[in-house]
C-alpha cells in the first residue's frame, strides 16, 4: 500500500486530500501543517508520496520541497497550489516537485496526477 | 586485248554480279529470277563480244558471234515478261500462250545466227579488231530490228501504263526508272549499231552490251533503292509498335496492290483494329484500339470466319460471287478484289490483315501474295515485340500517370490544408528551441498577434508589455527544449498560459509538442491560438443574464423572506453603530460586524444577488485582514472601516435592476408583490431565450405558480349569484358557503369549467330546494342550504355542492322523462342521465335552468378537463354532486408566445429557401404574419406535426410550379419525369424538417422540447384550410417562382379541408 504525506496549513484541506486517498486504497502515514513539519515528518517516516501546499507558514512549500529533495533525491512530491500561481509552480517543478494540483482539487484530477507519478 | 574487250567484260562481270546478287537476295519470286536470267544473258552477250574484237581469225570472230547470240536474242522478251509480271499483266494470258509468244522468236534468231546469220554477214578486221558486217538488204536484219523495236517498246508501253495505273509513288518512280534506263541503253544501242554506220563512222565498234549497262543498273536501282521486292532488315529495328505498324501497313499498301489495309491484332482474347491505312487518305491512323464487333467499315462475317479458321481468304472479284452468300459490308461497298490474311505466331493467330481494292480485280496476285507473305513473316517477330513493349509503355504509362496523380493529390491536400489552415479562424505557429517563430505560419496569425510575426520571439509577441509572465514563459519553454523525461515536459506544458489577452482580445493557446527526428529536424513546439473574445463576452454576459433571472425568479417566489432581509440590512446598515457603543472592546465588536455581514451575504447568495454577494465578500475579506494585522483598534477606525453609505448604495443597485424587470409594481414597501400578467409574460419569455432547458424546468414552474390563485377565489362570485337566485325564486336560503379551496392552481385553466358551476347551483336551486311551506310541511328548516366544499382528494381537486332539497326521484326521472328504457339501469346511471343533453324532469321549464342543457355543459367540461361527476342522491333529503378533477401540474410546461416562436421559424426557413432552394423572398418576413381562422392552400401541402415544448402543426403550402422548380434546385437526388409528382412531397417534407433543425439550431435551448412527427401530404390545389382552434398564424409570400406559404396550428384542435 502506497504511504501518502500530506502536508498543508489548512485542516480542511488536508481532510479533503485524507478522503480522497483513503478513498482509492492509499494510506496516509502522516499530516503536516507548515514546511518544518514536513522536513521532520518526511525523514521520519520516507512516505512513497507526499502532497504539499505551495504556501505554508513557517517554511513554505518551495524551501521545504528543496529541503526534502536534497537529502532525498527520489522523493515524490506533489505540489498544490491555488489559481494563478503558475511561476511558483514552475520553480517548484523545477526544484524537483513530481507534479502539481491547482486548488479546487477533485478526486479525479488528484487521481490522475498521482498515478502520472507513480508510474 | 583492247580497251573495247576491257569495257566489255568489265560489263560482263558487272552483270554476273548483280545476277547472282539478285539470286541470293531474291532467289524466290519470278521478277527476281526474270531479272537473273536477263543479267546472265547481258553478261553472255558481254563476255562473248569481250572475245570478239581480240578473235585471231574471222572463223573466231564468226563463233564469238554465234555463241553471243544466246545472249542478245533473248534480251527484249526478257524484258518484256519482266514489265509483264511487274505491272501485274501477265496474269491476263494463259501461261502456255505468253511464253512460246514470247520466247519463240529469240529461239528462232538463234536458229537463224546458229545456221547461217543474222546481223553479221561478214566479219572485218577494224583497228579495234573485228566486227560483223551488216547486210542491209536482209530480211532477217530488219525481223531481228523489229523484234527489238516491238518488244522494247511494249515493255516501255506496258511500264507506262503500269506508272500511269499504279497509285504506289514508289511504283511510279520505279516505272520511270526502268523506262528511262531501257529508253537511254536502246537510243544509245541504235545509234551505235546503225546510226554511225549509216553515217560512215567505222572507228568505234559496235559494243550494245555495254550501253544496256544502263538498263540493267537502272533496274537494280529501281530494284534496291525503291524496294521492288527487298523488304529485308526493314521492320527488325522497329520496336514502337505504333511505329511498326505504320511501316507495316505502308509497306503491304505499296507492295500488294491494295488500296485499303487493315490490320487487326488480338488483345485480351479480343480483336482489335489497330491500324488502317487507306490510299485516299493521306496518313495511315494506327493504334485505334476499336474492337472489331464495333466496326462497320469492314467485312466482320469474313474476319470472323477467318479468325476462327486462320486461313487466308482470297476473293479476287467480289462482283462475281453470289450477292445473297456475301457480308453485308461487300453487298454494301462492293469491293473488288478482297484478301484476308492470318498472322501467325507459332502457329497461333495473332492478328489478321484485310486487304481491299475497290476498283480492280484479281489486284492480288501470286507474285503480290508472295510478298506478303514474306513481308509478314518478318514481321511477325517485330509485332511480338512490339505488341509486348506496347503493353510495356502502357503499363508505364499508367503508372506514370498514376504517380503525376498522387503528387497533384499530395499538391493540392497541401493547398487545402493550408487554405483550411488560414481560414479555421485559428492561428498555426511553430518556434524551435531558439523560441523564434518559424516563417510559416498562418495568416490568421497575423491578424491575432499583428503585423509581421516570422522570426520574433514567441514569449515577446504573447507578453510584449508584462516583462515577468514574458521570462516565465521564456524559462518555461527553455525547460520544455531541455527537458528529456517526458513526464517532467508534460508537467511543464500544463503550465503554460493557456489564454493571454492581447489588444483587447482573448487568445486561447494550444501547444502541441513535435518531436525532432535528429538531423535536420529540431524538436518543435506548435502553438494554435484561438481568438475566443467573443465566447468569453458571449459567456459573462449570459452568466449575467442568468444570474439576473435566478435572482428574479428567488426573489420574486421568496418575496417576503427577502423583504424581511433587506429590512434587516439597511437596518443594519443604518445602526450598526450603536451596537458599537454597547461594548467596550473593538474587537469583539469587529467580529459581530464580521458575523452578520457574513450572514448578509449568505442570505443575499440565497435569492441570487450576486452583486451585493461579491461586494460583501469584499468587504468580508478587508475586514478579517484587518482582523489579522493585529493593529489596535478604536471605535474610530471601525467605523471608518465599515462604509455604511456605500452598503446602502450597492442594495439600491441591485433593486433598480429588480425594478428594471419587475416593473414600477416591484415596491418594497408592499408585504407582497404584484406584478402584471404582462410583464410576467415577459420574464417568461425571456427566460426561455437565455437559460438552457434545465434551468428552465427549474425555474420556469416557480416563476409560473406566481400566477396561481387559490382556487376558492374561481367560485367567489356564486355566494351574491346564489343569493340573487334564491330572492327570484322566492325560497329561503342560508348564505351560500365555499369551504375550503386554498390551494393554488392556473385559474385560467379551470375557469370554464367554474363557469359552468352556476348550472350546478341553479339546479340546487330551481329543482332541490323546496319553496319555504313546503319544507315547513316536510318538518325542514324553512331556510335552505346549499353548501359547497372544495379539497383535494387523491391528488384530484373535488368541487363537492351539495343542498338539501328533495333529491332527485328516480321514478319520476323514469316515467317522466323519455327513459322508457331506464328500468334496467342502476340509479346511479339513471342520476348520470341528467347531465345528458335536452333531459328534464320538470315540465315547468324556469327560465332559470333550462333544461337540462345546463347540466350537460358542466359535463362536457368535467370531461374535458379528464375529471369526473358522482351525484350521491337522497331522496327527500337533498343532492350531492361530487366534481373531482385531476390536478394536473399543467403548469410546468411553459407556455409560450406562438407568433414569437413562428416568426423565428420563418427567418430560418427564408435563409433556408433562399439559400437551398434558390428562392427570392421580397419582403421581410415581420409584417407578413397573421392570425386567422382561414387560409388558402397552393397545390402541394405538407402538414408536419411538433410535439414537446410547441405543440402544433406546421404547414406548409406551394404552387406547383414553384415546387417543380425547388426540386430541381435543391437536386438532393436525381428525379425522372416519372417521379417528380412523387418527390414533391418527400421535397416539401425535407424542407420543413430542415428549416426546423436550422430555426433549432439558432435556438440550442429549445432543442430538446421539440419533437418533430411525420409529414402529412395533402394535394389539394385551390383548397382553403378552416382551423377549429383558436386561431392560427399564416404567412404567405410571393416568390419569383410562384407562391408559398406557411402557417402554425398552435394545439391539437381541428382542422378542415375544403375544395374551391
Amino acid at each position: 500500500m502506497m504511504r501518502v504525506l500530506v502536508a498543508d496549513d489548512s485542516f480542511v484541506m488536508r481532510n479533503n486530500l485524507k478522503k480522497i486517498f483513503e478513498k482509492n486504497g492509499f494510506k496516509i502515514v502522516g499530516e503536516a501543517s507548515n514546511g518544518r513539519e514536513v522536513c521532520l515528518a518526511y525523514d521520519r517516516l520516507l512516505p512513497d508520496l507526499v502532497t504539499m501546499d505551495i504556501n505554508m507558514p513557517v517554511m513554505d512549500g518551495i524551501s521545504a520541497l528543496k529541503k526534502i529533495r536534497k537529502k532525498h533525491p527520489q522523493a515524490r512530491i506533489i505540489m498544490i497550489s491555488a489559481e494563478g500561481q503558475k511561476s511558483m509552480l514552475f520553480q517548484a517543478i523545477k526544484a524537483g516537485a513530481k507534479h502539481f494540483l491547482v486548488k479546487p482539487i477533485t478526486s479525479t484530477k488528484t487521481m490522475e496526477v498521482v498515478e502520472e507519478v507513480l508510474s | 586485248m583492247n580497251i573495247y574487250s576491257l569495257l566489255l567484260f568489265t560489263s560482263f562481270l558487272i552483270y554476273l554480279y548483280l545476277g547472282f546478287q539478285m539470286f541470293r537476295i531474291r532467289p524466290m519470286p519470278r521478277l527476281s529470277r526474270i531479272f537473273c536470267i536477263l543479267c546472265f544473258a547481258f553478261a553472255h552477250w558481254s563476255f562473248c563480244i569481250t572475245f570478239l574484237f581480240p578473235a585471231p581469225h574471222k572463223e573466231a570472230a564468226s563463233f564469238w558471234m554465234k555463241c553471243s547470240s544466246l545472249g542478245w536474242s533473248f534480251i527484249p522478251a526478257l524484258l518484256l515478261h519482266f514489265s509483264l509480271i511487274l505491272s501485274g499483266w501477265e496474269q491476263k494470258f494463259k501461261h502456255y500462250i505468253l511464253l512460246p509468244l514470247l520466247y519463240l522468236p529469240g529461239v528462232l534468231f538463234i536458229w537463224r545466227e546458229m545456221t547461217a546469220y543474222v546481223t553479221a554477214k561478214d566479219f572485218v578486221l577494224m583497228s579495234y579488231g573485228w566486227t560483223g558486217v551488216t547486210p542491209t538488204d536482209s530480211p532477217w536484219v530488219i525481223g531481228f530490228t523489229l523484234y527489238y523495236l516491238i518488244f522494247v517498246l511494249s515493255s516501255t508501253v506496258v511500264l507506262y501504263k503500269w506508272r500511269k495505273k499504279t497509285e504506289s509513288p514508289r511504283e511510279k518512280k520505279q516505272a520511270q526508272i526502268i523506262i528511262v534506263a531501257v529508253l537511254c541503253s536502246v537510243i544509245l544501242t541504235f545509234i551505235n549499231e546503225t546510226l554511225l554506220p549509216l553515217m560512215g563512222i567505222h572507228s568505234i565498234p559496235r559494243i550494245p552490251s555495254f550501253f544496256i549497262l544502263i538498263w540493267a543498273l537502272g533496274m537494280w536501282y529501281a530494284i534496291t533503292k525503291y524496294r521492288l521486292m527487298d523488304l529485308s532488315h526493314s521492320f527488325t529495328g522497329e520496336i514502337v509498335l505504333e511505329e511498326l505498324l505504320e511501316k507495316l501497313l505502308k509497306t503491304i499498301l505499296e507492295n500488294s496492290g491494295a488500296k485499303r489495309v487493315v490490320i487487326l491484332l488480338e488483345e485480351d482474347g479480343e480483336m482489335l483494329i489497330q491500324g488502317e491505312v487507306d490510299t485516299s487518305i493521306e496518313r495511315c491512323k494506327v493504334l485505334h484500339h476499336i474492337p472489331l464487333k464495333e466496326s462497320s467499315a469492314l467485312p466482320c462475317t469474313l474476319l470472323k470466319e477467318a479468325e476462327s479458321t486462320s486461313h487466308r481468304l482470297l476473293i479476287d472479284d467480289a462482283l462475281k460471287e453470289e450477292a445473297s452468300t456475301l457480308d453485308p459490308y461487300i453487298q454494301k461497298h462492293r469491293p473488288r478484289s478482297i484478301l484476308l490474311w492470318p498472322l501467325l505466331s507459332r502457329g497461333e493467330l495473332m492478328g489478321l490483315l484485310y486487304l481491299e481494292n475497290n476498283t480492280t480485280p484479281y489486284t492480288f496476285t501470286p507474285e503480290r501474295v508472295e510478298i506478303l507473305q514474306r513481308i509478314t513473316s518478318q514481321v511477325i517477330v517485330s509485332l511480338e515485340n512490339a505488341t509486348l513493349f506496347s503493353s510495356l509503355q502502357r503499363s508505364h504509362d499508367r503508372l506514370s500517370h498514376w504517380n503525376q496523380r498522387l503528387e497533384e493529390t499530395v499538391k493540392e491536400r497541401t493547398t487545402a490544408i493550408k487554405i483550411l489552415l488560414d481560414n479555421a479562424g485559428q492561428g498555426f505557429l511553430s518556434f524551435g528551441q531558439n523560441m523564434l517563430v518559424d516563417e510559416e505560419y498562418s495568416v490568421e496569425c497575423e491578424n491575432l498577434l499583428g503585423e509581421s510575426i516570422g522570426r520574433e520571439s514567441f514569449p515577446a509577441l504573447i507578453y510584449p508589455h508584462h516583462r515577468e509572465d514574458r521570462e516565465l514563459l521564456e524559462e518555461m519553454l527553455e525547460e520544455i527544449f531541455e527537458e528529456k523525461e517526458p513526464m517532467r515536459q508534460r508537467v511543464y506544458m500544463s503550465l503554460l498560459p493557456e489564454e493571454v489577452l492581447f489588444d483587447e482580445r482573448s487568445i486561447q493557446l494550444e501547444y502541441r509538442w513535435i518531436e525532432g527526428e535528429g538531423g535536420e529536424r529540431q524538436d518543435t513546439m506548435m502553438v494554435i491560438l484561438t481568438d475566443i473574445t467573443e465566447k468569453r463576452e458571449m459567456e459573462s454576459l449570459i452568466e449575467e443574464e442568468k444570474s439576473i433571472f435566478e435572482m428574479v425568479v428567488r426573489v420574486v417566489s421568496n418575496f417576503s423572506d427577502f423583504n424581511v432581509t433587506i429590512e434587516e440590512y439597511q437596518d443594519f446598515c443604518h445602526d450598526f453603530m450603536a451596537e458599537l457603543h454597547c461594548t467596550r472592546d473593538p474587537l469583539e465588536v469587529l467580529d459581530t460586524i464580521y458575523r452578520q455581514i457574513h450572514t448578509f451575504k449568505g442570505s443575499f447568495h440565497q435569492f441570487g444577488l450576486s452583486n451585493m454577494v461579491h461586494r460583501l465578500h469584499m468587504l468580508e475579506t478587508e475586514i478579517k485582514e484587518k482582523r489579522c494585522s493585529l493593529e489596535p483598534l478604536d471605535l474610530h477606525h471601525l467605523e471608518q472601516l465599515i462604509p455604511r453609505e456605500e452598503m446602502l448604495s450597492w442594495l439600491d443597485e441591485s433593486l433598480a435592476l429588480l425594478k428594471n424587470i419587475l416593473g414600477d409594481f416591484f415596491s418594497l414597501q408592499e408585504k407582497t408583490i404584484v406584478i402584471d400578467e404582462e410583464s410576467l409574460q415577459k420574464i417568461e419569455e425571456h427566460m426561455m431565450n437565455t437559460l438552457d432547458p434545465a434551468e428552465i424546468v427549474l425555474l420556469l414552474p416557480k416563476l409560473k405558480k406566481l400566477r396561481w390563485k387559490p382556487f376558492c377565489e374561481a367560485l367567489k362570485t356564486y355566494p351574491d349569484y346564489v343569493k340573487d337566485l334564491a330572492s327570484q325564486v322566492e325560497k329561503c336560503l342560508y348564505p351560500l358557503e365555499i369551504e375550503g379551496g386554498d390551494m393554488k392552481v392556473d385559474l385560467a385553466y379551470y375557469r370554464k369549467f367554474t363557469k359552468t358551476l352556476g348550472h350546478v347551483f341553479r339546479n340546487a336551486m330551481d329543482h332541490g330546494i323546496e319553496r319555504p311551506e313546503e319544507r315547513r310541511a316536510l318538518g325542514k328548516d324553512e331556510k335552505g342550504r346549499i353548501e359547497c366544499r372544495l379539497f383535494q382528494e387523491n391528488g384530484s381537486l373535488v368541487v363537492e355542492i351539495s343542498d338539501d332539497g328533495r333529491g332527485i326521484s328516480t321514478e319520476e326521472m323514469k316515467g317522466g322523462g323519455e327513459l322508457s328504457s331506464a328500468e334496467h339501469m342502476s340509479s346511479q346511471e339513471i342520476l348520470q342521465k341528467i347531465f345528458e343533453e335536452d333531459y328534464s324532469t320538470r315540465e315547468d321549464l324556469s327560465h332559470l335552468s333550462g333544461r337540462g342543457v345546463g347540466l350537460s355543459a358542466v359535463k362536457e367540461e368535467v370531461h374535458r378537463l379528464g375529471g369526473k361527476i358522482h351525484v350521491d342522491n337522497r331522496p327527500g333529503e337533498g343532492v350531492t354532486f361530487m366534481f373531482s378533477l385531476p390536478l394536473e401540474d399543467h403548469g410546468v410546461r411553459p407556455s409560450i408566445s406562438y407568433d414569437h416562436h413562428f416568426l423565428l421559424f420563418l427567418k430560418g426557413a427564408k435563409r433556408v429557401l433562399e439559400e437551398q432552394a434558390g428562392l427570392v423572398m421580397e419582403r421581410p418576413v415581420q409584417s407578413r404574419i397573421n392570425i386567422t381562422h382561414r387560409m388558402r392552400l397552393f397545390d402541394l401541402t405538407t402538414i408536419l406535426p411538433l410535439k414537446g415544448m410547441i405543440r402544433g402543426r406546421l404547414l406548409f403550402t406551394v404552387e406547383r410550379e414553384l415546387c417543380s422548380y425547388m426540386l430541381h434546385h435543391f437536386a438532393l437526388w436525381d428525379v425522372e419525369e416519372e417521379e417528380q409528382e412523387d418527390s414533391y412531397n418527400d421535397l416539401l417534407a425535407e424542407l420543413l424538417n430542415i428549416i426546423i433543425g436550422r430555426s433549432l439550431k439558432s435556438h440550442s435551448e429549445w432543442g430538446d422540447l421539440i419533437i418533430t412527427g411525420i409529414g402529412e401530404q395533402l394535394k389539394a390545389s385551390q383548397a382553403s384550410l378552416k382551423y377549429g382552434g383558436e386561431g392560427m398564424l399564416t404567412y404567405i409570400e410571393k416568390t419569383h417562382k410562384g407562391s408559398l406559404g406557411f402557417s402554425f396550428l398552435p394545439g391539437t384542435g381541428d382542422f378542415f379541408i375544403r375544395e374551391e
